[in-house]
């Protein structure tokens, strides 16, 4: 019985791949009791987010339990190159990679632990973990937790647009009290308002060809509002993101000043998407309006990637150390089977030796054969301690050619233990 | 009246040491708005940074603070124009110092706080110019405590 994670992601399959055995969280509880019921899996979790789709299971490895997870997980839709397959503390060491964002695509993010604790409860509600599993994923929690607060891994903004937010934030504080105005349709722009409208902002978009401002309305983006209409809106807006493309500058300083007299100096954050620039680098200069354009943001954001970076060995070193520390704490399950089959061997030959003892003894009493009894029952577990010991003490798994000595020094049958470890 | 001269003279010391707690927080809130005004301004990202709050809360911390503070320096001046009148039988003397000074002072944040959102004093701009104001007003608790 070992631990065992086979599954794809954004490393070794493209999204093309990806998508087409991706599940959805509600189809967990389906797959999982498929995984169940077909197959004597102990114990197993299926995980699928966008960029990666994972069977952790407990069970025992060999080809056919190999074969039919991938299989079933992949519907023999995909070719077996893109999958990976790891057993014993790699198995740990990666789901610990996983649950901590190391292995992310977005190093760091925080989005993936939320979705291994989904997916974990869901297989534990349904029955599908045990004892081994519940421990494992406790653990890859407590160890996310640790390099979180350990290391700088999750902290600075690393895209464009959430060092945008980012600074909305640091400009004015809650954003469900900040007005934003878009100006154009960028890809990047859209997503920023997006993701302020989300978080409650007041949004409103202005382009010079007013149906694409309307396309974005109807998307929910925010209000369409006229291209006449920009200075008035210049006037109650908080933060303008800009990404038109336009070769002069649209607003001067001469009119940013304006608009900053008329609003009283109350703080206005531009966000210039727009390259060639939208907004003349010199309004920067005027009180209470910050300006930040493509490179100032991405310079932010590159920063903040380096800064990960330097906390990627720190992370992995916390994730090698505590997964060495958790597989070296597991008591080894294959010998298991092994010990038992030795136990019940000694047991039966004990009893064989006695019975044979107890017809040349008639003439004893009964209290007196019970010591001879106590006599043989120690023998044994005296000479059997030290190779139980040695056995359970084994950290990997026994080698061929050790099982098959101790199996002919014990005198089992192979197929008392194999049969014993599917139980 | 000996107790009214007391309860004058403890009145005055009281609001005196609250309004100087009161105009420090204000210029802490300042100093910390003006720090991370400029980091923002000039794009540099300080360690510091990342642990204040966001501008608009430093400034509401900073513009609370100011108006109590202001409130409580005006019952500094009332007490001790009433303290004066119990003790030298006089309300105010423009010859001295400190009297003159706290009457300066309390006009110039009057000024200040009227002025504040009528000619779009708000932000760094007034957060700077309230600077000076506590510089007198250093003055004025340095005179009056000593």
């Amino acid at each position: 019985m070992n631990y065992l994670v086979i599954g794809l992601n954004h490393k070794t399959s493209p999204v093309a791949v990806r998508e087409k055995i991706a599940l959805d969280e509600k189809a967990y509880p389906h797959i999982l009791k498929k995984f169940k019921k077909n197959l004597a899996l102990q114990e197993v979790v299926v995980v699928s987010t966008c960029n990666r789709v994972e069977v952790y299971c407990f069970c025992e490895d060999n080809e056919k339990n190999r074969n039919y997870i991938i299989s079933l997980l992949t519907r023999n839709q995909i070719p077996e190159n893109h999958i990976y397959i790891k057993t014993g503390c790699a198995a740990i060491k990666h789901l610990f990679s996983v649950v901590s964002s190391v292995d992310s695509q977005i190093i760091g993010e925080n989005q993936i632990s939320k979705q291994l604790l989904v997916a974990y409860h869901c297989a534990r509600d349904i029955g599908t973990t045990g004892p081994s599993l519940n421990k494992l994923f406790e653990q890859s929690f407590n160890v996310a937790k640790k390099v979180k607060t350990q290391t700088a891994l999750s902290r600075g903004n690393i895209s464009v647009g959430s060092v945008a937010i980012a600074l909305t934030q640091k400009i004015f504080g809650a954003l469900d009290q900040v007005s934003v105005l878009l100006l154009g349709a960028g890809e990047i722009a859209t997503l920023t308002l997006k993701s302020l409208k989300a978080r409650g902002a007041k949004t409103s978009i202005i382009n010079r060809t007013f149906e694409n401002a309307k396309k974005l309305e109807n998307k929910n983006l925010g209000k369409a509002l006229a291209w006449t209409r920009l200075e008035e809106q210049l006037l109650e807006t908080d933060v303008l993101i800009s990404s038109l493309s336009c070769f002069l500058p649209l607003l001067s300083q001469d009119l940013l000043q304006k608009t900053m007299n008329i609003r009283k100096n109350k703080p206005l954050f531009i966000v210039d998407l727009g390259v060639p620039r939208n907004i003349d680098a010199a309004v920067n200069s005027i009180d209470n309006l910050y300006l930040y354009n493509m490179d100032d943001l991405s310079l932010i954001a590159k920063e903040n990637q380096k800064k990960r970076a330097k906390s990627m060995l720190l992370a992995k070193n916390i994730i090698d150390e505590e997964a060495c520390l958790f597989y070296d704490a597991i008591p080894h399950h294959e010998v298991r089977p092994m010990i038992k089959k030795i136990g019940e061997k000694a047991e039966q030959l004990r009893q064989l030796e006695l019975a044979k003892t107890r017809e040349k003894l008639l003439h004893l009493s009964e209290a007196d054969f019970s010591v001879v009894e106590q006599l043989s029952h120690s023998l044994v577990n005296k000479l059997l301690l030290s190779p139980v010991l040695k056995l359970k003490k084994q950290k990997e798994p026994l080698s061929e050619q050790t099982e098959a000595i101790v199996k002919q020094l014990f005198e089992i049958n192979s197929a008392d233990t194999k049969g014993d470890s599917h139980g | 009246m000996p107790n009214l001269f007391i309860i004058f003279k403890y009145f005055h010391i009281f609001v005196s040491v609250l309004s100087l707690g009161i105009f420090s927080v204000s210029f802490v809130a300042a100093l910390l708005y003006l720090y991370a005004e400029r980091k923002i301004k000039h794009k540099n990202r300080g360690v510091l940074l990342s642990y204040l709050p966001s501008l608009s809360v430093l400034e509401k911390i900073f513009n609370k603070a100011l108006f109590f503070g202001f409130i409580l320096l005006t019952l500094v001046i009332l007490s001790g124009i009433g303290f004066e009148k119990l003790k030298n039988g006089h309300y105010f003397v423009l010859s001295e110092f400190k009297q003159t000074w706290s009457l300066f002072c309390w006009m110039l944040f009057f000024i200040f706080l009227n002025s504040k959102t009528k000619r779009g004093w708000q932000g760094y701009r007034g957060v700077l110019f309230s600077l000076f104001g506590f510089c007198f007003l250093a003055v004025l608790f340095f005179v009056g405590f000593k």
